[in-house]
């Protein structure tokens, strides 16, 4: 799953990974997000963190405090890059913490495959 | 006289009598000697047996009247010897010749032994009553008393048988009263003048013995040399100065005595003085031991020729002396070279009769330039008055002691002068002694010093004023650890008041932690108390205040020690950050933020532009052109957002130049309204109300931020609202304010979120992800409202719009200013 309100971002996210044969669905806020993972529990999240309603933080709190979605991978994919955030981000247990404009879109495929359960 | 006739036979044997008997004590006469004269019994034993045997003679050349009857001088010679010798030797001739006489015998004997008697006893009676001066008897006086003692011995004839009597007397009388009295008279006046010249003798034996005695005892040394300088006569005051033998002095010169050097000075004295020339000198005298003693010596020529000389010993005068002239000296000296000022004047003219060293150094002249010159005419006195009254006083006390005068110096200064004053008396006439002390630089100390005192006190009071005042929180402690001093801002910090916190252990006090570990700053301590060094802590501290809340501080600790680096306590400086804290936290967040949001296009155009590169060759030309403009999309957001990122900054940093003019209010509306002529066209937005503005409504403004500003909200209203609907705009004036608006017909923000709309990268959780912006142009918007004096608001529902009011002055202060600037510029 893909936590991602900028559209355009979004939108690359998804060609990138659909290529990959991977089943995505986006959100585009916390709210949304939280309301999603709730209906279908995905194997991965890619987690910005600046979102609309609800921040980053709040749904991964929200995760890590249901039993049922505590375990999910979580990759926090944002441009927002702040030592506390990396630290909150490491506390709630994110598998990563990946600046956005640091990767290459290619390399988004790897990522996830690496930090999806097998 | 035994009596008989009267013949020229009797007379001359009388005669011839009296001659021997002249004679014969004229030889005794010389062979005494004055000075063994009534010197013994003996003596006068001798005496009295040589004038028997004088008597004797006399007696046997006598003239015999008749047998057993004779006559002679024998009563001049009793008579003589009683008075002259005194009874030993007169009763030894008296019995001598009595017994001769009665040897005799005849008629005569009685009468004979009775004359002898009585002439005996009647020149010892005679010599009772004369005996003081018989060496004064007259001539007269031995006269009558040989012619009584004659008349007696005539009357004595009666002791003749009487048939003879009368014959006896007739022959004899004549004779006995001429020769007898007249021998009587010689050999007297012959007794009295030896006796005269015995005393005379005597007197002057007892003179010189006198003379001699006073020369030998004289307190000064005499002596006499002969013109060769060899010692004649040396009294003992003498030689106890010279230190000789008498044997020793006999052998040496007087050059002997004078110092080698001085030795052809002696020769010269002996000859002046040879020649007549009396000396007074001194001068040193060599002792025997070679002892040096000081004399005086006063020499002149005896009439022999010989030279005498007077010499008295002055060494001890001398030493005196000098020891005098020294102690004159030092006086002297005391007076010229002292440190005190000493001058002596004349009490009525003022004219200065002396002055010492210190005087002329103080007041810079030359002693020559002062002696004799009046302290008027000097100008000496900084106040004449002053001088009029010390002279008043002086009258009145005597004295003046320790009192402060002014007095001009030779180039006009003033110094001040401690002085003591007081008046003397030389030659009869009045002066001033007046001493003193320049205190000028002790007064100029005292003056400094008192400023000194007054600047630290100043300084003090300052600094103390600083201390209490200052922003810092500061507080001291003592080496133990106590509180003694805490600033208002260390009252505030802590919400203890001064008293509450001094005399405390900072441990009991200081409830700080540092903010990441919460352990107390033992290492602050340590440092500051127990290594002396100051000591800065190594992350911010939080102190927990009497109320409970955490203050974020910096600070430093710094140790206060002495001269011996011994620590006497501490200083302690503390800042609250917390503001500080929170501006840099804001700061991070914003660079965060922009980071981020700029990061955002950013990844995006990258992004895209790396599906192309991969992907373009299989892509259709659709594809690849929308792709394109998502680029170009991102592009252009890019852009905007670093126009707002400047304005941002210059709104924050408060550099926004303005350039103030008036404005019509329509006009500037209107600029607004055509800069955003696109959107309002591609959502095809109608403006409503511009028609309703008045031209006649100025404003005070800088017009590029009125541009901006009301372009910004126009931009918000038409963003946020549906294709097809209106924004209305207003102007209305108020008290020398005038209030715009914009109202739109949009999606409303979310009440929520209202009291975060002016925040900087705010976006309203209802268009964060549909609509595109970068969150700054109402924060910036605001700052250029407020720059300009005004104020920005809002209201707002959901779903149903919002209204943006702008209120700005119409006059700007400082607008007339900025805008003669810009016309000028």
């Amino acid at each position: 799953m893909i936590v991602e309100d900028d559209t355009v971002l979004a939108n690359a996210l998804s060609l990138a990974l659909q290529n990959e044969g991977y089943e995505l669905s986006i959100a585009t806020d916390g709210e949304e997000a939280e309301r999603m993972i709730q209906q279908e529990i995905p194997d991965l999240i890619l987690l910005d963190l600046l979102l609309p309603i609800k921040n980053g933080f709040e749904v991964l709190k929200v995760i890590r405090q249901n039993p049922n979605t505590k375990n999910i991978s979580v990759v926090i994919l944002t441009n927002f890059e702040q030592e506390t955030s990396i630290l909150e981000g490491k506390k709630l247990g994110a598998k990563d913490y990946i600046v956005k404009a640091n990767v290459d879109i290619q390399d988004i495929p790897e990522i996830v495959k690496k930090h999806l359960p097998s | 006289m035994e009596g008989g006739e009267m013949n020229s036979e009797f007379f001359t044997g009388l005669v011839y009598n009296a001659s021997l008997l002249l004679a014969m004590v004229l030889v005794f006469e010389l062979l005494t000697s004055r000075r063994e004269r009534n010197s013994s019994y003996l003596w006068q034993v001798m005496v009295g047996i040589i004038l028997g045997g004088i008597g004797l003679a006399v007696m046997s050349t006598e003239w015999e009247l008749i047998p057993g009857l004779i006559f002679d001088t024998r009563t001049v010679l009793l008579g003589i010897s009683g008075l002259f010798f005194g009874w030993i030797p007169t009763l030894i001739a008296v019995i001598a010749t009595a017994l001769y006489r009665v040897s005799i015998g005849g008629v005569g004997t009685l009468a004979g032994v009775s004359e002898i008697i009585m002439a005996g006893a009647f020149g010892l009676i005679w010599r009772h009553f004369r005996r003081k001066n018989l060496h004064q008897l007259f001539w007269i006086e031995m006269y009558f008393f040989g012619l009584l003692i004659h008349v007696v011995d005539l009357a004595l004839v009666v002791l003749l048988p009487k048939e003879i009597m009368k014959e006896a007397l007739l022959t004899i009388w004549f004779p006995v009263i001429t020769i007898n009295p007249l021998a009587t008279l010689m050999l007297g006046v012959m007794m009295s003048n030896r006796l005269k010249r015995d005393l005379v003798v005597e007197e002057l034996a007892e003179s010189e013995e006198k003379y001699r005695v006073l020369i030998e005892q004289a307190a000064d040394g005499i002596f006499v040399v002969d013109t060769g300088g060899h010692f004649l006569l040396v009294n003992s005051k003498m030689k106890e100065m010279l230190g000789y033998t008498n044997e020793e002095i006999k052998k040496i010169n007087i050059a002997d005595t004078y110092l080698p050097e001085e030795r052809e000075v002696a020769k010269k004295r002996l000859d002046q003085l040879a020649s007549g020339t009396n000396l007074n000198f001194v001068r040193k005298m060599l002792r025997k031991n070679g002892q040096l003693l000081v004399i005086e010596v006063k020499a002149r020529k005896l009439s022999d020729g010989r030279l005498q000389a007077f010499v008295r010993d002055i060494t001890e005068k001398e030493k005196i002396e000098k020891r005098l002239i020294e102690s004159e000296e030092k006086f002297s000296q005391v007076f010229r070279n002292g440190p005190q000022i000493i001058t002596i004047s004349s009490l009525k003219e003022g004219k200065y009769l002396d002055v010492n060293n210190a005087f002329t150094e103080a007041l810079g002249y030359k002693k020559e330039e002062v002696i004799g010159k009046s302290v008027l005419s000097l100008n000496i006195w900084a106040e004449n008055t002053d001088r009029e009254k010390m002279t008043e006083e002086l009258k009145k006390n005597k004295i003046i002691r320790d009192k402060e005068y002014r007095f001009r110096k030779k180039n006009g200064e003033i110094i001040t002068c401690l002085c003591s004053i007081t008046t003397l008396v030389i030659g009869g006439k009045e002066y001033l002694l007046v001493l003193g002390i320049n205190i000028e630089g002790r007064k100029r100390a005292e003056i400094e010093l008192a400023k000194a005192n007054m600047d630290i006190l100043t300084e003090k009071h300052k600094l103390e004023a600083i201390l209490r005042d200052m922003g810092d929180a500061v507080f001291v402690t003592d080496d133990k650890r106590k509180i003694i001093l805490a600033n208002k801002a260390m009252e505030i910090l802590f919400g203890l008041s001064e008293k509450e916190m001094s005399g405390k252990n900072i441990d009991e006090i200081l409830a700080l932690s540092y903010e990441t570990t919460g352990q107390k700053p033992v290492d602050l301590i340590e440092t500051v108390f127990e290594k002396k060094q100051q000591a800065k802590p190594i992350d911010t501290l939080v102190i927990k205040n009497k109320s409970g809340t955490s203050v974020s501080v910096d600070g430093v600790a710094s140790p206060i020690v002495d001269e011996n680096l011994k620590l006497v306590g501490t200083v302690w400086v503390l800042r609250d950050v917390t503001k500080e804290k929170a501006l840099e936290q804001m700061r991070m967040d914003f660079i965060s933020l922009a980071s981020h949001q700029l990061r955002t296009p950013l990844t995006g155009i990258k992004w895209f532009a790396e599906l192309l590169d991969q992907n373009a060759p299989k892509m259709s030309i659709d594809k690849i052109q929308e792709y394109i403009r998502k680029i170009g999309e991102s592009n252009n957001r890019m852009i905007d957002l670093v126009n707002d990122l400047m304005a941002t900054s210059k709104a924050d940093s408060g550099k926004i130049v303005r350039v103030v003019s008036s404005y019509p209010i329509k006009d500037l509306l209107q600029r607004a309204i055509d800069e955003q002529g696109r959107l309002f066209l591609d959502k095809k937005i109608a403006i409503e109300g511009m028609e309703l503005i008045s031209d006649d409504l100025k404003v005070d403004a800088d017009m590029t931020q009125m541009v901006q500003i009301f372009g910004n909200l126009f931009n918000n209203a038409a963003s946020y609202s549906p294709e097809g609907s209106k924004i209305e705009v207003g102007a209305e004036l108020g008290l020398g304010r005038v209030r715009i608006s914009v109202r739109d017909h949009g999606v409303g923000i979310p009440l929520k979120q209202q009291g975060k709309v002016f925040d900087k990268f705010f976006r309203a959780d209802n268009v964060a992800k549909t609509i595109p912006g970068s969150g700054l142009g109402l924060y910036v918007a605001k700052s250029m409202v407020e720059s300009h004096g005004g104020k920005i608001w809002f209201e707002s529902k959901e779903n149903l719009g919002t209204t943006f009011f702008v209120e700005l002055p119409i006059k700007q202060k400082d607008g007339k200013k900025e805008e003669s600037d810009d016309s000028g510029g």
